[in-house]
């Protein structure tokens, strides 16, 4: 008798758990969610009903307002800052982090904290007691710099999502800080001087950003009264702004309720609501990904939450924070190396991806699968032509009946998005001539400026000369091929005649390598010496064409803001030939 | 005009070994009675300050206070050519963009003269409180370089904790923890052997070792080192230079989060 009831009562606790755990459990895991999927002609399958786009939404800005990064563009303190996503980062290895973190939960604090600063002490100063107070108050400023906000701006939003395209955010950090402190409003900006604009942002890449940045900041002073356009459409006139930055500009900064869809966003859609394509697709992420991601901002919150508390809540009136929310997510917990199984994780339980596989899984074990054969949908709008077979072909082949629960879940969401098909990036070999002269003990340097168009336009460079383009059969260039493109070069276009006194050794036995995001250059660098007097040459001058050509100490590049590219070959031809001369790439990514 | 002669020109180089590594740019602040140079590390988490009175040269002159912006790295560089026995001459204009450094060899048949360029360096000075610290340990440099390399393996942050009887260095990293006691022995035969602690109350704080190990760059400099601490305040690790100056480097304790 007692031993039944027992049984008994053990199957009413498991089946309360169940329903507990709502769906996420394998055994009700319905397999005709593998087959209405795999079946889907239409892009409605992905749309969000209303229900599931309000709990996401509110999940999400529930996470971010208690895990965002601390950034200075958000209006944070400047001093606290860092971009890190290590902490709320999504790696398998959750288990050496957590420890990690219970043995190292100790801070750092600045030995400023401790003592105070005194400004007596600067020699040099002395001179000037009269000015005495403004120096102080600068050096004031300057201790607390970095204990200040800088507010949320349209401006200062508009500065970093520039520098955010294809940059790192721990690298943008320092940027923008440098940038707000020279150019705090737009008018400051419209005032630089193009090389005041450059040297700011040597180093960040992507050059081009920083000229329309700039004439986009002269075309809002001078035709639209210093006041920066607040919609969409009206930002998206400006140079420089295209529908993503226009979209964040607006919702971050002007809170309008808009969508903004980046790579990040495309990802954590593509897992939501299960599209079988890659996230590069343009119709992902110029199109129909904008009306998923609408779908969440303007999920009406406050109805039926009443336990929201602001009752005053508009629709999407917080476009902004669901849009960094998402984007957000898709660095950290649904990078994707994300497992969709995190409880940290805010939207685990809304993944489309693992509850998918979950579904394939029953549906593999259930009768029907031997009786029918499931024909994938060829014509669902957002999804690729071929991406729901290449699902069924992953998941076939990666999914196996010994699989854990949890193993399949995670295959599930690793799938989505499906791997964007592959391209290589061109490779071209470049001939670098590094013409340097001593005049008055320094050294100074041979530089001419890019074409005012395309890649690098207008930055300072050394004279090159593209040797080759690589195809898949082509080898490095042989060292006289270089010389002879260098000679040519120097005959027919920076005229100069003095290329007879070229110094054949290459710099580096290995070439220096500098990876753009779609080219690769290879320079085969050169050192010139010239023992001509600079007294008799000019200082400006016109070479290569119609290009401006200019002599140089370092520290006039500096003030021009050359590329890092060229303070490669500058460090190379200063140290010398060397013995296995590292290579050094710069992938550069987006990643928030 | 500024100009110093250190016949012992190796403690000039044995000093910019022991920062180089901890600051990169710096200040050589000249004045009548010493050459300092105080400067906190790129991460604002560590200061070091270092002061060479008059009295180590055998000549020094300084008419008006000068500030002297070196790069450690460069200076670093002239100083390895300077053999260990050979005279320093320090020579810089009141206005001038130059430091002359002169080495010469103890017979006099070498002399080798270097042009530093010098550069603004814009630093405000912090002010050091000197307040009397609750502990202090004097031990043998070489005793605490050793414990400090040894403890590095273990893990990055390293508690001291200075007690009765003795100072105990604790890690604790992924792999394990390690504890290392050094006992008072105020008695020891020789007395650059001995360790001392003098202490009103306990007092036990954390570090990073890292930049431990960065202090330790100094060890040459003295045989014994000087560690004082009060709680929530940082440590002061200070290697005497003779009884003309000294290197001293201040961090910030580790406090726990929240």
């Amino acid at each position: 008798m007692s031993s039944s009831s027992v049984v008994l009562d053990e199957e009413v606790v498991q089946s309360n758990t169940y329903t507990a755990s709502s769906s996420s459990t394998m055994d009700v895991e319905d397999y005709h969610l593998w087959r209405n999927w795999v079946q889907h002609t239409d892009i409605d399958h992905h749309h969000f009903d209303k229900q599931q786009a309000k709990e996401i939404r509110s999940a999400l800005l529930e996470w971010y307002r208690a895990n965002r990064r601390k950034l200075p563009w958000r209006g944070d303190v400047l001093g606290e800052c860092n971009g890190s996503t290590a902490g709320i980062n999504s790696n398998n290895n959750e288990k050496t982090s957590k420890k990690k973190r219970t043995l190292n939960d100790k801070k750092q604090p600045s030995i400023k904290n401790f003592f105070g600063a005194k400004t007596t002490k600067v020699v040099k100063k002395e001179e000037e007691p009269d000015e005495a107070p403004s120096s102080d108050a600068a050096t004031q400023q300057d201790e607390q710099n970095m204990a200040i906000r800088i507010p949320v701006s349209g401006y200062g939003v508009w500065v970093s999502e520039i520098m955010l395209q294809q940059t790192r955010v721990e690298a943008v950090i320092p940027y923008w800080i440098k940038w707000m402190n020279s150019f705090p409003t737009v008018h400051d900006l419209a005032v630089a001087s193009e090389e005041q604009v450059n040297s700011h942002w040597a180093g960040l890449g992507f050059y081009r950003r920083a000229r329309l940045l700039h004439q986009g900041a002269k075309k809002v002073v001078n035709e639209l009264k210093g006041e920066l356009p607040q919609t969409v459409d009206s930002l998206m006139e400006l140079p420089g702004i295209g529908r993503y930055t226009a979209s964040a500009i607006a919702s971050i900064a002007f809170r309008q309720p808009c969508a903004v869809v980046d790579g990040n966003v495309c990802r954590v859609l593509s897992r939501l609501t299960g599209i079988a394509n890659h996230i590069k697709a343009p119709n992902v992420k110029d199109k129909h990904g904008w009306d998923l991601a609408n779908q969440l901002i303007l999920a009406d919150n406050d109805n039926d939450d009443a336990d929201d508390g602001d009752s005053n809540e508009k629709e999407g009136c917080c476009a902004g924070e669901v849009n960094q929310a998402l984007m957000e997510l898709g660095a950290t917990y649904c990078a994707p190396s994300g497992t969709g199984m995190d409880p940290r994780d805010p939207l685990r339980d809304y993944y489309f991806s693992t509850r998918l596989a979950r579904s394939y899984m029953a549906y593999t074990k259930s009768p029907i699968s031997k009786e029918e054969t499931l024909t994938p949908g060829m014509s669902c709008s957002i999804c690729d032509p071929e991406g729901i077979t290449t699902v069924v072909g992953l998941f076939q082949s990666g999914i196996t009946n010994d699989m854990s629960d949890e193993q399949v879940a995670k295959f599930g969401h690793a799938t989505f998005p499906l791997d964007p098909p592959k391209n290589k990036k061109r490779e071209e070999d470049l001939a670098v001539a590094a013409v340097s002269t001593v005049h008055k003990k320094e050294t100074w340097w041979l530089l001419v400026k890019r074409p005012p168009k395309g890649l690098l336009a207008g930055q300072w460079e050394f004279p090159n000369v593209i040797v080759q383009t690589r195809t898949a059969k082509s080898r490095p260039p042989s060292s006289k091929k270089i010389l002879d493109a260098l000679s040519t070069m120097c005959q027919e276009e920076l005229q100069t005649g003095w290329e007879a006194q070229l110094d054949p050794t290459p710099v580096q036995p290995s070439p220096l390598e500098h990876i753009f995001s779609h080219i690769k250059h290879i320079m085969w660098v050169r050192k010139y010496s010239l023992d001509v007097d600079l007294g008799e040459i000019e200082l400006d001058y016109t070479a290569m064409g119609d290009r401006e050509a200019r002599w140089m100490r370092e520290e006039d590049m500096e003030k021009v803001g050359v590329t890092s590219g060229v303070k490669k070959i500058l460090k190379a031809v200063k140290t010398g030939p060397k013995k296995g001369a590292k290579k050094k790439a710069v992938p550069r990514k987006r990643k928030r | 005009m500024f100009e110093a002669r250190l016949t012992n020109g190796v403690t000039m180089k044995q000093i910019i070994e022991s920062i180089k590594d901890l600051v990169k740019d710096c200040n050589l602040d000249c004045s009548e009675e010493e050459i300092s140079i105080q400067s906190m590390d790129s991460a604002h988490v560590s200061l070091v300050a270092v002061r060479l009175g008059a009295g180590a040269f055998d000549h020094y002159r300084c008419d008006r206070p000068n500030a002297l912006g070196i790069n450690t790295a460069n200076m670093s560089k002239i100083f390895k050519m300077l053999n260990n026995d050979d005279t320093v001459t320090f020579k810089a204009e009141d206005e001038g963009d130059a430091l002359t450094l002169l080495f010469e060899g103890q017979k006099n048949d070498t002399i080798a003269d270097f042009e530093l360029k010098l550069m603004d360096i814009d630093y405000e000075q912090l002010g050091i409180p000197d307040t009397p610290y609750k502990c202090s340990i004097k031990m043998p440099s070489r005793e605490f370089e050793r414990i400090v390399r040894d403890l590095q393996v273990l893990g990055d942050t390293c508690t001291i904790s200075c007690g009765k009887e003795g100072v105990r260095f604790s890690v604790t990293g992924n792999i394990g923890t390690g504890n290392i006691l050094t006992r008072a022995n105020a008695s020891a035969e020789k007395e650059k052997d001995q360790v001392i602690i003098d202490m009103e109350e306990p007092v036990e704080l954390n570090f990073a070792l890292r930049y431990l190990n960065f202090f330790t760059k100094a060890t040459s400099l003295s045989d014994h080192v000087m560690i004082s601490m009060s709680p929530e305040v940082p440590v002061v690790i200070e290697y005497p230079i003779q009884d003309y100056g000294y290197v001293k480097y201040y961090l910030a304790p580790k406090i726990e989060e929240e």
